[in-house]
């Protein structure tokens, strides 16, 4: 089976239903995405399949159907950092780390959406990434100050 | 009292080593007076090494001993160390350590007493202070209980004072100037005349030197970091980029996975199994039942998703454990444990008169409840095991890794000293 993972094609030979965050952390030892709770609940295994966040936990490798696949380890231009990555090193967001990669994924793909969010906005589309350290209001600081990064640039 | 009075004149016990082209330094302490009989057999050998900086020519190494669960701890110690001996600690390797005796936790024993922590009375002050020496005696390496920065504070910085010094001493006598005359500054010691000499070009002269062990630890006013507000994580862009590595992110070549099914009722039994259906899955290797710790099935596989889903498939009969199944259950049984005459008109202070505050008061009644939590972590819990014949290796995120390393002991019958736990 074939997939493409931060414009790298990779081959891997495994079960059709075995979920892509396995196929990323065990087969391609991309670790960046998290297993935390394998039933969607928690957002830590978070990925980018064109473009768009998806719980790669729920998504079956057979599922994929070319989607082009970008990890945490991807997000970044090649010689500068994502706006939200920077905007989270600048608010000093993460503690434990654990859920970032998935928080981070999921609020580039949002911010891709809604350029411009309100609190309520970011509450509502960031709800189910949970933070076990309680990083939620720096999580929102972040995001308006990469809101702002992005339109700027 | 002969021991109080030893104890109270090494307040700072000093170790250094040579290591393979460089040199370690470490500080040992024990901080106060205790007037404690445990401390009568107290040995001279305790100041064993322990090193918490080490210098090579390939760089720095700052060691961190305590766990970081998102607290900040290992940034915290490092610019605890940096502090003292003048180096960005983004410049420099940060290690847990492997854990050892040197790296006890006394305030943690203290604070974990079985005193409340609003008893101040002599009586309890005597206690947690014999407590604090505990860990040491019986080599206690832990995180826990919000002791990392008072266990740490002082330790780490005459640590990195002590290493200081003798980097500086060392340079002294290359170039033959008085020690007081030369200073340092990131990384390098900077004699009269201005010329920087790296810390890691003086790592095998330092090595042959006695340390420096007389050395005073810096003013607060003179601080470059603790103590200062935005200081910045030193993992912080790591855990943006995910390059940052938990326990569950290594991996070694052709290494297995296991996945347990395990009981349910915390050390309930197990009381038979079928294993058919799983044992025949993708990627499936093997079925053990796991006798150690709680009762449960593992699935042996060859990655994890595989070793998931076959322990899902795997029918076990659980006995009941030995608490029961409801919180409500639970605080009936709490209650009639705390209903006890016993436990009723204890007094930690006497101030005041409780009797006639009451009288004229409004009195206000409330019973406080709090159910059992679980930690629940993001991370699920995990470890890497490497066995060997002659040696035995742990990966995994822990607390209490000298606990690891004895429990690893009694399962497998190895020696202590040939199982290496990684944190």
């Amino acid at each position: 089976m074939q997939l493409t993972v931060n414009g790298n094609e990779h081959e891997v030979d495994v079960t059709p239903d075995m979920p892509l965050l396995w196929v990323l952390r065990d087969e391609l030892n991309i670790t960046g995405p998290k297993y935390g709770c394998g039933i969607a609940q928690c957002g830590a295994c978070t990925v980018h399949v064109d473009g768009v966040a998806v719980r790669s936990c729920q998504l079956a490798i057979g599922d994929l159907a070319g989607g082009e696949v970008t990890t945490i380890e991807g997000l970044a231009e090649p010689d500068s950092l994502h706006a939200v990555q920077e905007a989270w090193i600048e608010h000093q967001v993460a503690q434990c780390g654990y859920c970032q990669s998935g928080q981070i994924m999921q609020a580039a793909s949002f911010l891709d959406l809604n350029p411009e969010p309100t609190d309520e906005d970011i509450d509502a589309a960031m709800s189910a990434n949970l933070c076990r350290c309680g990083t939620y209001p720096r999580i929102r600081a972040a995001i308006h100050a990469a809101a702002k990064k992005l339109q700027e640039a | 009292m002969p021991s109080v009075g030893k104890i109270a004149r090494r307040t700072f016990l000093i170790g250094s080593a040579a290591i393979a082209g460089g040199v370690a330094f470490g500080a040992y302490m024990v901080n106060r007076p205790i007037p404690n009989p445990l401390l009568d057999d107290l040995a001279d050998g305790e100041a064993a090494i322990t090193p918490f900086v080490k210098v090579t020519s390939e760089g720095i190494t700052l060691i961190t001993p305590r766990a970081d669960k998102g607290q900040g701890s290992y940034s915290m110690q490092a610019y605890l160390i940096a502090e003292e001996l003048d180096i960005d600690p983004t410049d420099t390797i940060r290690m847990p350590g492997l854990p050892g005796p040197a790296y006890y936790n006394a305030e943690v024993m203290a604070e974990g007493s079985p005193l409340p922590a609003y008893d101040e009375s002599a009586t309890a002050e005597t206690i947690r202070s014999v407590l604090r020496v505990v860990p040491k005696l019986f080599s206690i390496q832990m995180t826990g209980g919000s002791s990392t920065v008072p266990d740490m504070f002082e330790k780490l910085r005459h640590a990195g004072a002590v290493a200081r010094e003798t980097l500086k001493e060392a340079a002294a006598q290359r170039l033959g100037v008085a020690r007081v005359d030369l200073s340092t500054e990131d990384g390098h010691v900077i004699a009269p005349d201005g010329t920087r000499i790296a810390y890691t070009d003086l790592a095998a002269d330092a090595a042959g030197i006695e340390p420096i062990t007389d050395v005073t630890l810096r003013d607060p006013s003179d601080w470059r970091y603790l103590g200062k507000a935005g200081l910045p994580r030193i993992d912080m862009e790591a855990k943006c980029t995910g390059a940052e590595k938990y326990g569950i992110d290594l991996a070694f070549d052709s290494m297995l996975f296991a996945s347990i099914c395990a009981n349910p009722g915390i050390g309930g039994a197990l009381e038979s199994f079928d294993a058919s259906e799983a044992e025949g899955m993708p990627g499936v290797r093997r079925v053990l039942e796991v006798t150690a710790g709680n009762p449960g099935v593992a699935v042996i596989a060859t990655n994890t998703w595989y070793a998931i889903q076959a322990a899902r498939a795997v029918e076990c009969n659980w006995g009941a454990p030995n608490y029961p199944a409801s919180s409500a259950e639970m605080f009936d049984l709490l209650e009639a444990a705390v209903d006890n005459e016993e436990n009723f008109d204890h007094r930690q202070r006497e101030e005041g008169d409780v009797d006639a505050a009451l009288s004229e008061g409004e009195v206000f009644e409330a019973q406080y409840r709090i159910p059992y939590l679980a930690h629940a972590p993001m991370e699920p819990m995990n470890a890497i095991v490497k066995v060997t014949d002659d040696r035995i290796d742990i990966w995994t995120g822990t607390q209490i890794p000298l606990f690891i390393k004895q429990r690893a002991a009694l399962i497998s019958g190895m020696d202590a000293e040939k199982i290496f736990v990684h944190v």
